[in-house]
């Protein structure tokens, strides 16, 4: 299920220096939303605040829940239940299948969530035509990874997907190929995408652009329309 | 008559007797049916088993059979003797053994023994160990020296031969 | 609790000490594994290092194998002398050096030692509890066997009357032992000593006849001619320990004035209780002195444990240095899949399947090394039995027992408690600076 996003006064530091100062922000469930900015503007900080991978202030709740009260293991829980991330350079296992590196979060869930997850797995895998079979991703090529990379965060049917630059890695015919994928891949399920990208082609498809500079929100394409 | 005497000097000996000894410093010479009983000694252990050894010679004129030893608190002892079998060393329970006069027979760590199991209380080094030796002549209390644990001889075997 | 223990049979010792022995492993995987399915992860890791794993296994096979294969081998050591000795009750010598004397009369090494005199093997013959008393006279030989003079009851004790042929009935004729090259019906003429000193023409003219061959022993008997006593006597230009009279009969008794003398007289009584009173019995002052080959390789293995305890230490710390290094190896390796593992986490993992997955790397290497370690170990053995057999004539058997098992489990059930350090030491980087790389 996706969940709607409330920020506020989101503070992100490393020792005295602040990272990431984020007064307010809220998005509805089912939004897409890029977050672009030059280098170390601090884009990457704030993906990780949203997947509550790093230490943060105030508040940033995902529906109900504000990820800054939960502890470290409430938040890998939370992550585990509720989002799918996606990485520049995959990170899948080139040892294994599509389908193991698909089907990867099964390998730590509870028996009964192990049908569903391998089942999601396998569809979309199907969907984003990844070829089937027992080679391993090693031999793939990279747009082919990072849709087994898109159908990992896929199959465990998270609310919420966070990208960091999932186009950075392909070359522009498999990138835009992968854009019109993911982005109606996306739509049609209804969840959230949260992708940090210098990548207009993508950009371009989402709903709403946050720009970051400098640690803080300089632009909001989507401010009124929200 | 060389052991009479050897025993003899061995009793005129001062021995270090442990606290809680009250009586004259044990003697490390017995005679019963004319059974001279030399050096008797055992290592100290925390847990059974024990083994009892000691010089035997017969200065008697009849044969006289080892039969065992067993202790005040009922426990007994059996004769056994050191085997090597398949490369394993163990012992093996041996029926009463005959002395015949003026025969001597030796109980010495891999040969002869008198063996207790479950002991209650432990044997520690120094110490004296009652222990009442059963024979074909008669019983007789005897007063065992405890030696170390990885002793192979009695402390004063050796002075007096 | 102790005797509760002592009480239970060897096998169910064995099997508690090593299920005890194994369970802070068990513990440690049951409580990393539980609900995880790491395996295939550790799979993929597994053969990504293949080289470095594959190097990791074999020094870890290598250390364990040399543990075992020494423990392993000096048992064998010990268990095939101890066999070859057994027909040995009582041996009775002139004084000197029990072990010299038993290495001489049982084993069979030629050695100059004293004898005993015709009164002293008639003593020994004629006690009530002797059942047989048998004079061995050694010191010649036949192309580096030894030839031994002895008795017929002692041949037919020694081979428990498994001889092909026949035993020798009189002087001139041999019983070979299973390990002789020579044939039933084949003569030979034994040379003077043994050895490179050995003089092949002193006895020139004598024909020895083989009419026998005794069975395998696994003893260095196996490796010597048998021959009447009085053969060996007669050769030498004595007095054959009969009188004129008596003709060509051969064996005892033997007349004291007419016996030359034996180095050693092995005895066997009727009753296993009497060998311990002969044994006092026969030791007389300055004139024999009797003594349990069983008892003096009871001290010399003792003085072989304390060697062995000494080499066990030094295998043991070879195999922890080993583990060591392997478990640095491990760390090295986990920095190489770190981001994969900082990955897992921002998936969602618990740390506790990410540490299962490190620490099941790291135990499947130490399970393959120990493996294939009790593998070497017994490889090991089996060629270095076949050497000293070879050599000795001792039959030494290869085996792996559960010294050597409960050795290799407690060194994998150690090594797989330190195994947890790299584990969480994965977990103690942030995963975040790890997913940035």
């Amino acid at each position: 299920m996706a969940l709607p996003l409330q920020i506020s006064d989101l503070e992100v530091r490393a020792g005295a220096r602040t990272l990431l100062k984020v007064a307010d922000l809220s998005a509805p469930a089912g939004a897409l939303i890029g977050i672009r900015g030059p280098s170390g503007a601090g884009k990457s900080t704030f993906l990780h605040a949203l997947s509550g991978l790093i230490e943060a202030r105030g508040r940033l709740c995902w529906g109900e829940v504000d990820l800054i009260r939960l502890r470290p293991e409430g938040r890998t829980a939370f992550r585990a239940k509720n989002m799918g991330l996606i990485f520049q350079d995959f990170l899948l296992f080139d040892e294994l299948s599509p389908q193991a590196n698909a089907g990867l979060a099964g390998l730590f869930r509870v028996r009964h969530d192990r049908p569903p997850i391998s089942a999601r797995a396998a569809e979309a895998l199907a969907r984003l035509g990844v070829p089937e079979g027992r080679r391993t991703v090693g031999s793939f090529s990279g747009g082919e990874r990072q849709r087994v990379a898109i159908a990992r965060a896929m199959a465990t049917d998270p609310g919420l997907l966070l990208a960091d630059e999932p186009t950075a890695s392909l070359d522009r015919r498999a990138a835009d190929t992968l854009i019109d994928d993911l982005t109606s891949l996306v739509r049609a399920s209804g969840k959230t995408l949260i992708a940090v990208s210098h990548d207009p082609h993508l950009l371009d498809r989402l709903d709403r652009i946050l720009t970051i500079e400098d640690g803080r929100v300089t632009g909001d394409t989507g401010a009124q329309a929200a | 008559m060389k052991h009479l005497l050897a025993a003899l000097l061995m009793m005129a000996t001062p021995v270090l007797a442990e606290d809680g000894h009250d009586h004259d410093a044990p003697a490390h010479a017995f005679e019963i049916g004319g059974l001279d009983i030399l050096h008797p000694w055992t290592n100290a252990t925390d847990h059974g088993p024990a083994l009892l050894f000691m010089e035997l010679h017969n200065e008697g004129s009849a044969p006289v059979e080892i039969l065992g030893a067993r202790l005040d608190s009922g426990v007994e002892g059996q004769l056994v003797g050191f085997r090597m079998k398949g490369g394993e060393m163990g012992f093996e329970t041996l029926p009463p053994i005959p002395v015949a006069p003026d025969r001597q027979l030796a109980l010495a760590p891999d040969g002869l023994a008198i063996r207790f199991d479950g002991l209650q209380v432990a044997l520690e080094e120094g110490h004296h160990w009652q222990v009442i030796l059963m024979t074909s002549a008669g019983e007789l209390e005897i007063d065992v020296m405890i030696e170390a644990d990885d002793a192979r001889q009695h402390s004063h075997a050796g002075h007096s031969h | 609790m102790r005797e509760i223990w002592d009480g239970l049979p060897v096998l169910a010792q064995d099997l508690m000490s090593a299920g005890a022995l194994l369970l802070p492993l068990l513990v440690v995987g049951g409580v990393l594994l539980r609900g995880f399915r790491p395996w295939s992860l550790i799979r993929a890791l597994m053969w990504r290092f293949r080289w470095a794993n594959l190097l990791f296994v074999l020094l870890i096979a290598v250390s364990t194998g040399m543990g075992i294969g020494l423990i392993a081998q000096e048992r064998g050591l010990r268990t095939g002398s101890a066999q070859a000795a057994e027909k040995f009750d009582l041996v009775v010598t002139a004084p000197g050096s029990e072990l010299t004397m038993m290495l001489a009369a049982v084993f069979l090494q030629p050695s100059a030692v004293p004898l005993l005199d015709g009164a002293a093997y008639d003593r020994i013959a004629n006690h009530p509890q002797v059942q047989i008393a048998a004079p061995v006279a050694f010191g010649d030989s036949h192309d580096g066997a030894p030839v031994v003079g002895t008795i017929a009851d002692f041949v037919t004790y020694l081979s428990d009357g498994e001889i092909e042929g026949r035993i020798f009935t009189r002087s001139g004729e041999a019983v070979a032992g299973a390990a002789i090259d020579l044939q039933i019906g084949d003569r030979f003429t034994p040379a003077h000593g043994r050895g490179g000193g050995a003089d092949a023409e002193a006895h020139d003219g004598v024909q020895i006849e083989i009419v026998g061959r005794m069975a395998r022993s696994g003893s260095p008997w196996d490796r010597a001619i048998l021959i009447p006593i009085e053969t060996v006597w007669e050769v030498h230009g004595l007095a054959n320990g009969h009188p004129f009279e008596e003709g060509d009969r051969i064996g005892p008794p033997f007349a004291p004035d007419l016996f030359p003398g034996t180095p050693a007289v092995i005895v066997h009584a009727d009753e296993l209780w009497a060998n311990y009173a002969l044994r006092s019995e026969f030791t007389e002052a300055g004139e024999t002195m009797a003594f349990f080959p069983g008892t003096v390789l009871a001290d010399l293995y003792r003085v072989m444990g304390d060697v062995r305890q000494a080499m066990s230490v030094m295998s043991v710390v070879t195999q922890v240095l080993v583990a060591a290094s392997v478990l640095l190896g491990l760390f090295i390796l986990t920095r190489l899949f770190q981001r994969q593992l900082a990955m897992l986490r921002a998936l969602g993992a618990p740390r506790r399947f990410v540490m299962a997955v490190v620490w099941g790397y790291g135990v499947s290497l130490l399970l393959a090394g120990t493996v294939l370690g009790l593998a070497f170990g017994y490889a090991a053995v089996l060629v270095l039995s076949r050497i000293v057999t070879e050599r000795t004539d001792i039959l030494v058997t290869a085996s792996i027992s559960w010294a050597e098992v409960t050795l290799a489990l407690g060194f994998l059930s150690a090594m797989s408690l330190l195994s947890l350090v790299p584990a969480l030491v994965v977990l103690t980087r942030p995963v975040v600076e790890n997913l940035r790389q």
